[in-house]
């Protein structure tokens, strides 16, 4: 056929289709003006190919080849990125204003006015050391300011159990979506024919869920046509390979051994055991070349529990613990009976031999893992370096990486400050109160701290012991009292406790070399003559599940202070103090003295071993610990001096500063990754404007095409009309 | 600039502008009703650290002002009683003064030293009284034993023995001490034998006499226990015991000499020992005069090694030696703590060729001296050595600002003296206070003196009288001084709390016009954007078909 009124009906035919399909095109956009994840689609129409004829080339009409979706691959991908970096800072910033709150108090009272309280009422007491209802107020603020750091450090603890479901979540939702991508993958590989028939509705889908999966885990993805898609971590972790979906994993605490290649421990089949837990992963690294004791070098200490040390980061090994020289700490490498603590957990391994450089990776917190189908599952946490850079290998954004990182390094730090609030006040409180007296001696004092290992001595990590640091050598003088008088029973300043030394003789308390076991030793050993030539002890120590007990040996005729402290004992055993606990969750006032107001005390045993109602020495100075400055420290911090109201001041100062500077970060990601959102909408959005005039174009078009058909129709009757 | 503009950016970009200014607007509103700039800790996290520290410091400095306000209660107290209100110390010791001198004229007859006496006696109570004062419950002049009376009435003896030429180990005040028994009136005691009359005795083997109405009649005392051995010190002199009437007064050494009395001559120079019981005070509370210094030695030190300290402490001082630079100079480091040891601050001292060792320490000196071979140095293996000062403590003191602290008590034997039981002296009676001038003994001699019709001891007392209102002056000059002190400290302390104030208001309150105008810029940024936002939103190409 050359062209005739067939061609041109034909033609009517083609141009009325492509209307058609460019109207129904144009409603499915109109349609979708507010679906989410819609890209905007139109026609893509060519001329159908043309004839050779007099006179020359005939177009034959249109035809319609493919209906396409307008998106862009590469303002999405960087999209992505940017999606993924405001999640994990809009994430934070949402539970950052939480914690904000929490530690505001511009309005309300806080744990800084209920410090200000408490050393306001030793302050009363100082006025007035023997009163009773004074003493009964300064209980009460103290147990004010007990109950509000125990709060907070609950309302934060909560926070974290929170954190770990929401992670939990967040990794169940990233499994679902990949699973889903996987499968959307399948199905457009079966449909995909490129060129004609193109799965746009499936490919919107799926970047929609590859939107959803950035916003909770970094991602790259990788588009290679029909059938090769696939989507992966920024540290290369592969998530979606075509139709195969990876998994992600949030399992409890964990050992991953990560030993040297000849390690003799292999064959064991040794590993590292820890108890305890901590917001940070802990990297052990075993020593067997160190200087021991006496400077000389030594090597081939290679056995656990027979000379092996190891050293511990808590950065993947970038930076060690160190002593106050710099040095590396090398801790004792022994089994679970000598187990030693380390930061806040005891560790201890099994036996052995090790080799230099066997690490070891404590995770002592859930974590997030990835599965690989060969390798076994890798640890991908966030982890941020001491200087502030993220762990490249690890979760590095999206809501997975915000809430990481908010858990183990914005509220483990403030947990970590709040604790170092909490360990402050009960040391310095208690040192000052351990050597003083209240209006009545003592019969019988039980310590409230726990030594783990009675036998290793107390100031070493073998002790596990929370004030191991705390101690120092010197002594300590017990004055003995008789109970009904009140009076010293022997002269001022009574009975001197003397430690047996490891070279023989008798002298003084020493940190590095005695045991608890030898001060229960000492304090059993004090006797005096009691005027008749025999000697007598007035009081005896035991040690019960690892804490001292120091009881009169006759409570009728005997009871006891303590005028002398040189090396902090008696408060870092707990005797004769007023608060209890190591940390913000236990922190407490000593529960003998809300029982009994008279054991607060104010004084001291003045220089003729008396205790007068009238001294307010120890109260004087516990109340002038609010302007004194301190010594603070996390684990992981260095060391500062300060007051504790400072110190306080300064963990409000951290969290307002984190959350400001988080929310501008978020703001700031946030803006770029809506920029880049509008850029996408920008070609892939619909505009109803433009479809209405397309709308009336096609109507147009369509009308006309319909119109060259009743012309052909109107040419075909004048065609038949001519044979009548 | 968007290339193509779609309906999905036109209304997130509506909903976003308008969402952004309504919060800043409620910003506003925030900080207009809590009238503060800081409203929660990311406001501004540096102010919000700032204004912690400084109501802390705002908390101190109200603490120091209710200390202040404390002492300020006890300095007064002390002020009007010892000084300045009428009944104080200086007034009724004017009265007595009046009263001696009467007495100590020659024209009084017996009845009126008598009569004399029985308002001292009056007086005596009223001053110990005085002593007795009690602030809110606690008792102002006894140290820190707060709760028990500073001074009880008890008797002394004073002993008067003109013998020339006195015999060897002559008896004096304090071979005597009363240890049980009361009497409402002077007793006088005599050794008493009409056939021995001038002549010595041992005191345990003297007969006695006594009196209790001034000689007019006499009544036996009787050595009632001999050969009593000192309970304090077994190898002192032995003791012995004389009952007189209802008192029973000890005598420190029996041996000591006595002197028989002439009964028919009066009180006079050289006739015999004549002893009266006669009233005075016990001082309850305590004193802060001296310390005792304890060591801690590490194994091979020298044991003989010990330390003694002088000074003024009011508060225990731990010292350990630290270590001996061999120079030269040779040098002693070592370090001393205020805190039990907490906290140790190293300094050092030359070495001296000889000992002892001198160190100087907060409050004073410690010595560091080897009792076994005095002038003796530590050594190296003395180091570590710790010594422990712990002074006595008497001192009531509040803190009235960060290092500066006021004692709010004076000690009642540093102003009425009387008698006391020094702890730690190795004599467990009370013995007088011989510091200064002592007022309880001063009016105990002169109730005796009244009671025994005894001008001498008038005329004596009279001088004393003199030296103890000079004591009870130095101490009301002493209190009016630290009232000053406080009143001053107050002054800087309300200045400091107005700046104090003043900066945190700088710090944490709003600046209302300030907020005004922004509160106006953001209603009519706010309003501006709703009114773009609806003109937009209204436009459609569907209007127009």
């Amino acid at each position: 056929m050359a062209f005739g009124v067939n061609s041109v009906m034909s033609m009517g035919v083609g141009a009325l289709f492509a209307s058609q399909a460019n109207i129904q095109v144009t409603g499915n956009n109109i349609s979708n003006v507010n679906t989410p994840g819609y890209s905007r689609q139109a026609v893509v129409q060519t001329e159908k190919a043309s004839i050779n004829y007099n006179p020359g080339q005939v177009g034959q009409g249109v035809q319609t080849k493919e209906i396409i979706r307008y998106f862009d691959a590469f303002v999405e991908s960087n999209f992505l990125q940017k999606y993924g970096s405001s999640q994990r800072y809009e994430v934070q910033y949402s539970q950052l204003r939480y914690v904000d709150s929490i530690f505001n108090e511009a309005n309300i009272d806080g744990i800084g006015s209920s410090l200000d309280e408490m050393f306001k009422a030793w302050n009363k007491l100082s006025q007035y050391p023997n009163d009773l209802s004074t003493r009964e107020a300064l209980l009460a603020k103290s147990q004010t300011l007990a109950t509000s750091i125990r709060n907070t450090d609950q309302t934060l603890r909560a926070l974290e159990e929170q954190m770990n479901s929401m992670i939990r979540q967040d990794v169940n939702t990233a499994n679902n979506l990949m699973q889903e991508i996987a499968a959307l993958n399948r199905e457009i590989s079966a449909s995909y024919l490129e060129g004609r028939n193109n799965p746009n509705e499936l490919m919107d889908t799926r970047d929609a869920k590859v939107r959803e999966l950035a916003g909770i885990i970094d991602i790259h993805v990788e588009d290679r046509g029909p059938g090769a898609y696939s989507v992966s971590m920024k540290n290369g972790n592969t998530l979606v390979q075509n139709d195969i979906a990876f998994k992600l994993d949030f399992k409890g605490a964990g050992v991953e051994n990560n030993l040297t290649a000849s390690s003799p421990y292999k064959a064991t089949n040794g590993t590292a055991h820890f108890a305890g837990s901590d917001h940070y992963e802990y990297t052990v690294e075993m020593v067997t070349e160190y200087t021991d004791e006496d400077g000389n070098l030594v090597t081939g200490q290679d056995t656990i529990g027979g000379g092996a040390k190891f050293k511990v980061s808590i950065d993947g090994g970038k930076t060690w613990l160190t002593n106050d020289n710099g040095d590396p700490l090398l801790f004792n490498a022994n089994e679970e009976n000598g187990a030693v603590r380390a930061g806040e957990l005891d560790l201890w391994f099994d036996a052995g031999q090790v080799a230099n450089g066997d690490r070891f990776v404590i995770a002592p917190k859930s974590d997030v893992y990835w599965v690989s189908t060969t390798s076994g599952s890798v640890n991908i946490s966030t982890q941020i370096y001491n200087d502030g850079s993220d762990n490249s290998l690890r979760i590095t954004g999206g809501s997975l990486g915000g809430l990481l990182e908010f858990r183990d390094y914005r509220l483990g730090e403030y947990r970590d400050r709040l604790d170092a609030v909490a360990q402050t006040v009960v040391w310095e409180v208690n040192r000052i109160h351990s050597t003083g007296a209240g209006l009545e001696p003592l019969q019988s004092v039980m310590g409230t701290y726990k030594v783990g290992n009675t036998s290793a001595a107390l100031g070493s990590p073998d002790a596990r012991f929370t004030w191991a640091d705390r101690l120092q050598s010197g002594n300590m003088t017990f004055a003995v009292y008789n109970p009904e008088t009140g009076k010293p029973t022997i002269p001022y300043p009574g009975l001197e406790v003397m430690f047996q030394q490891p070279g023989g003789g008798m002298g003084n308390f020493d940190p590095a070399v005695h045991t608890l076991q030898d001060v229960a030793n000492a304090i059993n050993n004090a006797s005096f003559d009691d005027g008749t030539g025999t000697m007598v002890s007035p009081f005896s120590a035991n040690i019960i599940d690892g804490k001292l007990h120091i009881q009169s040996s006759d409570p009728d005729k005997y009871a006891f202070g303590i005028t002398g402290d040189t090396t902090g004992l008696a408060a870092a055993l707990g005797l004769n103090t007023f608060f209890t606990g190591e940390s913000a969750s236990t922190f407490a006032v000593h529960g003998d003295l809300a029982n009994n107001l008279n054991l607060i005390n104010a004084g001291r045993p003045n220089g003729v071993g008396e205790i007068n109602p009238g001294d307010a020495r120890t109260a004087e100075d516990i109340a002038k610990l609010v302007s004194k400055a301190v010594t603070i420290s996390t684990t992981w911090n260095k060391p500062t001096s300060q007051t504790i109201g400072d110190y306080y001041a300064s963990l409000v100062t951290k969290v307002g500063a984190d959350t400001a500077g988080v929310k501008f970060t978020a703001a700031t990601e946030t803006a770029i990754a809506l920029d880049l959102h509008d850029r996408q909408e920008e070609i892939s959005g619909v505009n109803l404007d433009e479809e209405m005039s397309n709308l009336i174009k096609f109507q147009a078009s369509y009308k006309a095409a319909a119109k060259l058909i009743t012309t052909a129709d109107e040419m075909l009757q004048v065609l038949l009309g001519l044979k009548q | 600039m968007a290339l193509r503009v779609t309906q999905g950016i036109m209304y997130s970009s509506f909903t976003e502008g308008m969402n952004r200014n309504l919060s800043a607007y409620m910003e506003s509103n925030i900080q207009s009703s809590s009238q503060k700039r800081v409203n929660r800790p990311s406001d501004d996290p540096v102010s919000a650290g700032r204004i912690l520290s400084s109501r802390s410091t705002l908390n101190q400095l109200k603490n120091y002002e209710d200390n202040i306000k404390e002492a300020m209660g006890w300095l007064n107290l002390a002020d009007n009683i010892l000084g300045s209100a009428d009944g104080s110390v200086l007034n009724v010791l004017q009265r007595i003064k009046v009263l001696a001198e009467e007495g100590a004229t020659g024209s009084v007859t017996a009845d009126n030293r008598l009569q004399i006496s029985y308002e001292l006696r009056q007086h005596f109570e009223q001053l110990i009284n005085i002593a007795n004062t009690e602030f809110a419950g606690r008792h102002i002049f006894g140290g820190h034993k707060t709760d028990q009376p500073a001074y009880v009435q008890g008797l002394a003896v004073t002993c008067v023995d003109t013998t020339d030429p006195a015999p060897a180990n002559s008896i004096n005040n304090a071979s005597f001490h009363v240890i049980a028994g009361d009497t409402s009136k002077t007793l006088l005691l005599q050794p008493y034998d009409a056939a021995k009359t001038g002549t010595s005795a041992a005191a345990g083997d003297a007969s006695y006499r006594y009196s209790d109405d001034g000689g007019k009649t006499w009544k036996t005392a009787t050595v009632v226990e001999d050969n009593i051995v000192n309970p304090d010190d077994p190898s002192a002199p032995l003791q012995c015991r004389i009952q007189v009437g209802g008192v029973q007064v000890m005598v420190s050494d029996r041996n000591a000499a006595v002197t028989y009395v002439n009964p028919d001559n009066a009180h006079a120079t050289n006739n015999g020992s004549w002893l009266y019981v006669r009233p005075t005070a016990v001082y309850q509370g305590d004193d802060k005069d001296t310390q005792v210094v304890t060591g801690y030695k590490p194994s091979g030190a020298n044991a003989a090694l010990t330390g003694t300290a002088e000074g003024n402490f009011s508060r225990d001082v731990a010292v350990r030696l630290d270590s001996i630079d061999a120079g030269p100079p040779q040098k002693m480091l070592y370090s001393f703590s205020t805190d039990d040891g907490s906290n140790w601050t190293q300094t050092s001292v030359p070495m001296p060729t000889t000992g002892p060792l001198r160190l100087p320490v907060p409050g004073g000196y410690l010595t560091v001296d080897d009792e076994s071979s005095p002038g003796a140095l530590p050594t190296a293996a003395d180091l570590g050595s710790q010594f422990l000062v712990h002074p006595h403590r008497a001192e009531i003191a509040y803190q009235i600002g960060a290092d500066d602290s006021i004692a709010v008590n004076l000690l009642g034997k540093d102003i009425f003296g009387g008698l006391y039981d020094y702890p730690g002296d190795g004599v467990s009676h009370p013995v007088a206070v011989t510091d200064q001038a002592n007022l309880f003994e001063v009016i105990g001699n002169l109730i005796a003196a009244g009671e025994t019709n005894s001008q001498q001891g008038f005329q004596e007392a009279l001088e004393a009288l003199d030296g103890v209102m000079a004591v009870v002056r130095l101490r009301v000059a002493e209190v009016g001084g630290r009232e000053n002190r406080l009143i001053s400290t107050h002054d800087a302390l309300v200045a400091r709390q107005f700046s104090e104030e003043d900066k945190l208001s700088d710090m944490e309150d709003v600046d209302i016009t300030e907020l005004m105008t922004r509160l106006a810029q953001q209603q009519t940024a706010y309003n501006s954007v709703l009114k773009s936002s609806s003109m937009i939103m209204q436009m459609s190409l569907v209007n127009f078909l």
